[in-house]
């Protein structure tokens, strides 16, 4: 769909949401529930919390769509949210996380030279970056979204966005150079 | 338009989801035809963009209908709670209640009344003949007025919206958030705390304030 399409059909959805209307909610929540999951388990890393969360930030769009002013988009509005939840979250189960959690993923078994294709080389290399920069590879190439756009969820600049974008890509380079030392050790 | 080669680099993320205007991609393509730099920086990020099919496939999305079935029981136990005598209203209530009866019981007063007196006593007796006093008048020291506010935020709140709201009333947040979501603020020489309450109360990101005793 037309991104342009899309963003007026969301404004028009929460505006029947605001107005208590429980089939537009379920179209809302159709057209968001798989990105805002997406985004909640790669933050959270758990699936039972990811989906708690998830459940709290379509509550909180039911009873906030009253309050949403149309400052920004409905997407980055209900990503504000989810961030805000996913955060909350996170510091209330770090306590409870355990070493294995942390574990690098490049010591995650020894890396198996049949097990040469690129794509799985790189996925492990995305996993060494840090949240942040994993974070706003996700924003642009799953999520689709513009740097304006991810700079109202993140409140930074969007010139802070489009740095981090490309040191993300640099932490890649250098994660798969860190990775490809490993490779040759064998 | 022309663009120079860091605007050109910019837009490689953009160009890749379809997010350029038609003059913008134009733009692109027209550059990309003689610029190998950019056709490579173009290729990197696009094997980044290529792997997001396969991380999706790992993630275990769970059940739609559940999940939407569960934010409307959701929906239906807060709305109950809310409407409900034992309301984050009532809570707040039971919580001033409940330090008002401990704190200012005739018979907490008392106790606390007859530790200040052994106190004073046992001081004054062991004090040196020779001490000299000052008053704190007499240094130019100035009391401050500190006004403490128990508060709870809109859960949809904003970092940024919190931040206005306490930066216009120069307040901090010296507590919290606790397991209830509750913090503490604290305003340094507030004039009137019935004003600072008001602008709190007034905030569509305040859902409970009062002032901590």
């Amino acid at each position: 769909m037309n991104k342009g399409i899309a963003v007026a059909r969301e404004a028009r959805l929460l505006e029947k949401v605001a107005a208590g209307d429980h089939a537009a909610f379920r179209e809302l929540y159709e057209s968001m529930a798989r990105s805002i999951y997406f985004y909640l388990y790669r933050i959270l890393r758990d699936e039972s919390l990811a989906e708690d969360v998830q459940v709290e930030v379509f509550t909180q769009v039911w009873k906030g769509a009253g309050r949403f002013r149309g400052q920004s988009q409905v997407k980055t509005w209900i990503f504000g949210i989810a961030r805000n939840l996913a955060m909350n979250a996170l510091r209330k189960h770090r306590h409870h996380a355990n070493i294995d959690d942390y574990r690098d993923i490049a010591d995650d078994g020894q890396p198996n030279p049949e097990d040469a294709d690129r794509r799985r080389f790189l996925q492990k290399a995305m996993d060494m970056l840090s949240d942040k920069h994993r974070d706003v590879l996700d924003y642009v190439f799953y999520q689709q979204m513009t740097y304006q756009e991810i700079a109202d969820i993140l409140d930074i600049s969007e010139n802070t966005v489009k740095t981090r974008v490309f040191y993300a890509k640099a932490a890649l380079r250098k994660a798969i150079g860190k990775l490809g030392v490993k490779r040759d050790e064998i | 338009m022309k663009y120079d080669a860091a605007a050109l680099k910019e837009m490689i993320p953009l160009y890749i989801n379809g997010r350029l205007s038609d003059s913008e991609r134009a733009a692109f393509e027209a550059a990309l035809a003689s610029d190998p730099a950019l056709k490579q920086e173009l290729a990197e990020f696009e094997e980044i963009a290529a792997l997001y099919p396969d991380i999706e496939e790992e993630i275990p999305f769970p059940s739609s209908d559940r999940v939407f079935s569960r934010v409307m029981d959701n929906i239906d136990a807060q709305e109950k709670k809310a409407a409900s005598p034992d309301g984050p209203g009532v809570l707040f209530e039971k919580l001033a209640d409940l330090i008002r009866t401990t704190f200012f019981s005739p018979r907490v007063a008392w106790a606390v009344a007859a530790v200040q007196l052994v106190l004073l006593v046992t001081l004054v007796g062991t004090m040196p003949d020779t001490q000299d006093f000052e008053t704190l008048s007499s240094g130019g020291a100035t009391t401050a007025t500190v006004l403490k506010i128990n508060i709870v935020f809109e859960e949809d709140a904003m970092e940024k919206d919190i931040r206005a709201l306490l930066n216009q009333l120069d307040a901090g947040i010296v507590a919290g958030p606790m397991a209830n979501g509750l913090y503490v603020i604290e305003i340094a020489q507030s004039p009137s705390p019935d004003d600072v309450l008001k602008v709190l109360l007034d905030s569509k990101f305040v859902r409970l304030a009062e002032p901590k005793y």
